[in-house]
């Protein structure tokens, strides 16, 4: 799925996390901020990664700020940003 | 419980309802359908939701909604779908397209319609409307929707609906369904939805939605029968079986006669305390 313009999907309020997608410059550009980054940095990357594979986007700057999300809720979040940029 | 909210939908099983419902309609705006419809699909996969029955409310017939929100949770296999302002048209279309999705996608379980009944066609269509499909396991009545169709004003002592709540409680009981009556919304007044709650199960509902979870407490100790009825009904059966034993067709109890629809109660409250955990 091609990036073809900004999104945001996702908010700031507790358990849930905010998704900002732009077309990349060639790669996955990828940034989270997340109070529980040293604990659950990885997983989070890992989570946001994967969604990016299966919805087949292989070029983007994805910026995630997290706010205790689960990894159900990143994953909605992060196809939620993807499909409204190829709106 | 609002279909785009994570801290919500996370704490589903945590709070001791018999069912959830899990809305993509009112409570979610416009512009947020989308993504309500994705985070519901992955919150079905993903959260255990153990020991309750999980039901997402799909948008209605006339939105440009439905059929995404069928596409995007079908899948995800939940216990039902509740369609709002059901009529026999939308039932039939959606559950056409539910079968369709069930078979594209190999689903195991077969999806169960709860229906909210919130217009005066609605309401003066239901026979028709119950009968529009085999998958209809409960009617609810949506009381703020109707009254606006009627363009009556809604009041908490809520004379204006008696009608509804009749109709919808004696159509379910007719065609062996549960009746679901609609929400109290005066979330802090206790009493009030004690006493209204009572009235609803006087007349037949066999349940009732909540809009927060501090009112479930209360209408789960209405709804579950007392010790008493409890009681009363095992020693009615066990009489019963007595009488049957000896050729009786009908006997006395404290004085009453007890025939086939006293009996048929009594085992109704003993089925229903066993629903709820108080006799094995």
């Amino acid at each position: 799925m091609e990036i073809r313009k900004q999104a945001i999907a996702g908010t700031l309020q507790s358990n849930d996390c905010q998704v900002r997608i732009v077309p990349g410059e060639g790669g996955i550009d990828l940034s989270i901020e997340s109070s529980v980054m040293e604990t659950f940095g990885k997983q989070i990357e890992n989570t946001i990664r994967e969604t990016l594979v299966r919805l087949g986007v292989e070029d983007c700057r994805i910026l995630v700020e997290d706010r205790g999300a689960l990894d159900y809720t990143i994953r909605a979040r992060v196809e939620t940003a993807v499909r409204r940029a190829y709106e | 419980m609002p279909g785009n909210n994570p801290g919500m939908l996370t704490s589903a099983d945590c709070l001791e309802a018999d069912s959830i419902i899990f809305d993509l309609e009112d409570a979610v705006s416009l512009k947020e359908k989308d993504a309500a419809r994705i985070l519901v699909r992955e919150a079905l996969s993903f959260l255990p939701l153990q020991g309750v029955e999980v039901t997402v409310r799909v948008n209605p017939l006339d939105s440009p909604y439905w059929k995404e929100d069928l596409e995007s949770i079908i899948p995800a296999e939940p216990d039902g779908i509740v369609i709002p302002k059901a009529s026999v048209e939308s039932v039939q279309t959606m559950v056409k397209e539910i079968k369709r999705l069930e078979e594209a996608h190999q689903t195991e379980k077969k999806t169960k319609l709860l229906l909210i009944i919130e217009s005066a066609m609605g309401l003066i269509d239901l026979r028709n409307i119950i009968e529009s499909s085999d998958r209809i396991d409960a009617i609810l009545l949506g009381a703020e929707d109707l009254s606006s169709d009627m363009g009556i004003k809604r009041t908490k002592e809520s004379k204006e609906i008696e009608y509804a709540r009749y109709l919808v409680a004696t159509a379910a009981r007719a065609y062996r369904i549960d009746a679901l009556d609609t929400p109290f919304t005066d979330i802090d007044d206790v009493e009030g939805l004690e006493a209204d709650t009572r009235f609803a199960k006087s007349i037949g509902f066999t349940g009732r939605l909540a809009i927060n979870p501090r009112q479930i407490v209360t209408i789960h100790e209405v709804f579950s029968p007392t010790q008493e009825e409890i009681e009363e009904a095992q020693i009615i059966l066990h009489e019963a079986e007595e009488a049957e034993k000896k050729g009786l067709g009908v006997f006395s109890y404290k004085g009453k006669m007890v025939d086939l629809p006293v009996i048929k109660r009594a085992e109704q409250i003993v089925d229903s305390a066993r629903k709820w955990g108080l006799v094995r």
